[in-house]
């Protein structure tokens, strides 16, 4: 829940185990407490979307057995052996920091990566703001990283089941061509187009294509996005990799993006989340600004985290 | 539920494109097929094998669907 820095005081000095998001001076003031926090100051409550930089939102939550780990580029890697067998992990990272780079190109070769419930997000900045940078905050010591991820990691008795899943409103144009790209990253000048090399910024501009939908990724039966970040000098640049052998497509065009994710959430209306956040394109481009959503509520994020980095999608976990 | 190496081969290798309901059964195989394609060891087979079933041995009352799924391999 949106909370004012005194209330966020109040719940860190009552010892609970909390997760905060907001700006990051006001994160950097709290006290020294069982919390993790990143930077945002987008949110969407059970009111509605809101911009702030004076409230924090506060997820609590109720588990005895955690532990907060740092990580850089060169340790995230044991994030799966430091995540309890049955429990989840939230990692925050900041927004294109070396860690958030290795992440996104490589957990998921990570050892068990998926045997372990590992969420999280992205951390930003205000958009409309210079001089502001992405933080990760560790709350048991105060430290607030530019440069390292930050992750809390939960424990939960045996019989707690955690489910962990991606709410993604957009899906395949069916009509569009199979792209493939030549090597993982983030930027791409050739791929291929339908098994034809071309340049993909020429393709797009060719084809009018809207770059405020997303590449899918077509993973087995998740659809997986990737996000345009900018087209510069004929090279098309995105806001987490693309990866060889993966087939992607356009997305198809959303008539109302507001309806689109009231008519999606509808679909997981009996769904508990103890924690969700979705993507700052979805917030920008859907104008979810003093829009109400009926479920879902949290930060607004610069990439999010389900197992491996994902754009354009809300991250949800559920316990049963 | 646990599949055998066969199985688990057969799932990796086949062209047709399984669809699966559980996000991390989905990211899962995806990888191991990636990384089969490149390098179709039978050394990598085993560790997939181990992979998988560890992954279906964890999720096993929220795998659904993916069950009948699996079970056609």
């Amino acid at each position: 829940m949106l909370k004012t820095y005194n209330e966020a005081v109040d719940l860190i000095n009552q010892g609970k185990l909390l997760h905060i998001s907001g700006n990051g001076d006001l994160l950097k003031k709290l006290p020294k407490g069982n919390w993790i926090g990143g930077t945002t100051e987008y949110f969407m409550t059970d009111t509605c979307g809101i911009v702030t930089n004076d409230k924090v939102y506060v997820d609590e939550f109720s588990y005895n057995e955690y532990r907060v780990s740092v990580y850089d580029e060169k340790t995230i890697s044991s994030i799966t052996k430091d995540a309890y067998s049955n429990g989840f992990s939230i990692i925050i990272l900041p927004f294109d920091s070396e860690v958030h780079k290795e992440y996104a190109k490589c957990a998921s070769s990570y050892e068990d990566i998926f045997l372990k419930n590992i969420l999280g997000w992205v951390s930003g900045v205000n958009l409309n703001v210079e001089g502001q940078t992405p933080l990760a905050i560790n709350g048991q010591t105060s430290e607030a990283h530019s440069n390292k991820a930050v992750v809390m990691h939960v424990s939960l008795p045996e019989e707690n089941l955690v489910n962990l899943g991606i709410i993604n409103i957009f899906s395949e144009n069916q009509d569009s061509p199979v792209i493939e790209f030549m090597e993982n990253s983030f930027s791409a000048g050739k791929c291929l187009i339908n098994g034809q090399e071309m340049i993909f910024a020429d393709y797009i501009a060719q084809n009018n294509i809207d770059v405020k939908i997303p590449l899918i990724g077509d993973y087995s039966g998740a659809a997986i996005n990737t996000s345009f970040k900018t087209i510069e000098n004929g090279v098309v640049h995105f806001y987490a990799p693309v990866f060889k052998d993966i087939k992607y497509r356009f997305a198809n065009n959303l008539a109302s993006y507001e309806d689109e994710f009231k008519t999606r959430l509808s679909e997981f209306k009996n769904i508990q989340a103890v924690f969700s956040c979705n993507c700052i394109l979805n917030f920008l481009y859907g104008d979810l600004e003093g829009k109400k959503m009926d479920s879902f509520f949290g930060p607004i994020t610069f990439g999010e985290i389900a197992y491996q980095l994902v754009n354009q999608t809300l991250v949800y976990l559920v316990i049963e | 539920m646990q599949l055998s190496v066969s199985q688990v081969q057969t799932l990796l290798c086949d062209n047709e494109n399984h669809q699966f309901s559980q996000l991390g059964l989905s990211l899962l195989v995806t990888r191991l097929k990636r990384e089969f394609s490149k390098e179709p060891s039978d050394t990598l087979l085993q560790r997939s094998t181990q992979e998988i079933n560890g992954f279906l041995k964890k999720y096993e009352k929220v795998l659904g669907k993916d069950h009948s799924l699996l079970s056609t391999l």
